[in-house]
């Protein structure tokens, strides 16, 4: 399960960076987190081409559920924008 | 909980859930927060990547293979072949196999030629054109993966990487060059290695099985084992296409 170890730890580590360096750009929403993350999983998945068709059913299942965390951000902010707050 | 996939998953949900409000309201630190968040997610993905593992444990899979060859070595010892194995495409209806012939001065088969459906053939027009026809790991391999047949090098490289890095996980990656008649597979970091026995003599290692037989496949000719050689990276698998 080689593929399964170097996926996750890949994951792991874009994780880290992207906390590391939004945090050093003091981003101070959890959203912003949120969406990096999200894209972070869905350019990874991409990138492991070769998992079996099992397992790419059951990554784009986790895909879509933080598509739709993301989607539920981007919602919020045009509701925030559009009532002028 | 079945495998630790599914285990650590459960753990960085629970963390993670647990986490993120005490870092976010408490602490009132959001970089964080997002770090307790990023495990929920790596979590849900572990478990996500546990449910997708094969019922089959390895362990079972290893026992089924190694029956299966064991069997076939007595049998090619027995009958004392000697003879590189000649991979064919599958025909309608039927897998892919591979053909020993019982004579090593016989005629080699052509492209067009359909494996018979029996043990012990004739392939040839010749007398002496005899030979067992058996099923490889690699012919059962390809049930997993759809080939275009005739689909060429591309095809090769595709179908080789999918089926033994993605589905099997038996290496760490793959690469196919293809010059005139020769197909070059180098298998990086390989799981199963070549041995000197009469069963891989004949047959090939299971690796160099798959690669013959999707190489096969992807130029709609016969092929066969040409030599298997330990590289400083992994494996060097060099096959023939047959006329």
């Amino acid at each position: 399960m080689r593929v399964y170890n170097s996926f996750i730890t890949v994951l792991a580590l874009a994780f880290a960076g992207i906390t590391a360096g939004l945090a050093a750009y003091q981003v101070d929403s959890l959203e912003g987190y949120f969406t990096g993350y999200t894209l972070a999983l869905l350019v990874v998945t991409t990138l492991y081409a070769t998992f079996s068709p099992r397992a790419r059913r059951a990554l784009t299942l986790v895909g879509v559920v933080a598509f739709g965390g993301f989607m539920v951000v981007v919602v919020l902010k045009v509701v925030d924008i559009l009532s002028g707050r | 909980m079945r495998n630790p996939y599914q285990r650590l998953g459960v753990v960085l949900v629970v963390v993670g859930a647990a986490l993120t409000p005490v870092l976010y309201f408490v602490v009132g630190s959001v970089p964080l927060a997002a770090l307790a968040l990023s495990t929920i997610i790596l979590g849900l993905v572990s478990a996500m990547l546990g449910n997708a593992r094969p019922e089959i444990t390895p362990e079972a899979s290893q026992m089924m293979l190694k029956t299966g060859m064991e069997n076939l070595a007595a049998l090619l010892e027995e009958l004392g072949l000697r003879s590189r194995a000649v991979y064919l495409p599958s025909s309608p209806g039927n897998r892919p196999r591979a053909l020993i012939p019982l004579d090593e001065d016989s005629s080699t088969p052509r492209t067009g030629q359909t494996p018979p459906d029996r043990l012990i053939a004739r392939y040839g027009p010749n007398l002496e054109d005899m030979c067992l026809v058996v099923t490889t790991p690699g012919a059962v391999s390809l049930d997993s993966v759809d080939i275009a047949s005739g689909g060429g090098p591309d095809e090769i490289d595709g179908a080789l990487n999918h089926l033994v890095v993605g589905i099997m996980d038996l290496a760490d990656s793959i690469s196919v060059h293809v010059v005139r008649d020769r197909v070059t597979v180098e298998v990086v970091k390989p799981k199963l290695k070549y041995e000197n026995i009469w069963f891989y003599r004949c047959l090939g290692s299971p690796m160099a099985s798959i690669a013959a037989t999707v190489a096969s496949q992807a130029m709609a000719r016969p092929v066969r084992i040409v030599s298997e050689e330990e590289t400083k990276r992994g494996t060097r698998i060099e096959i023939e296409v047959l006329p």
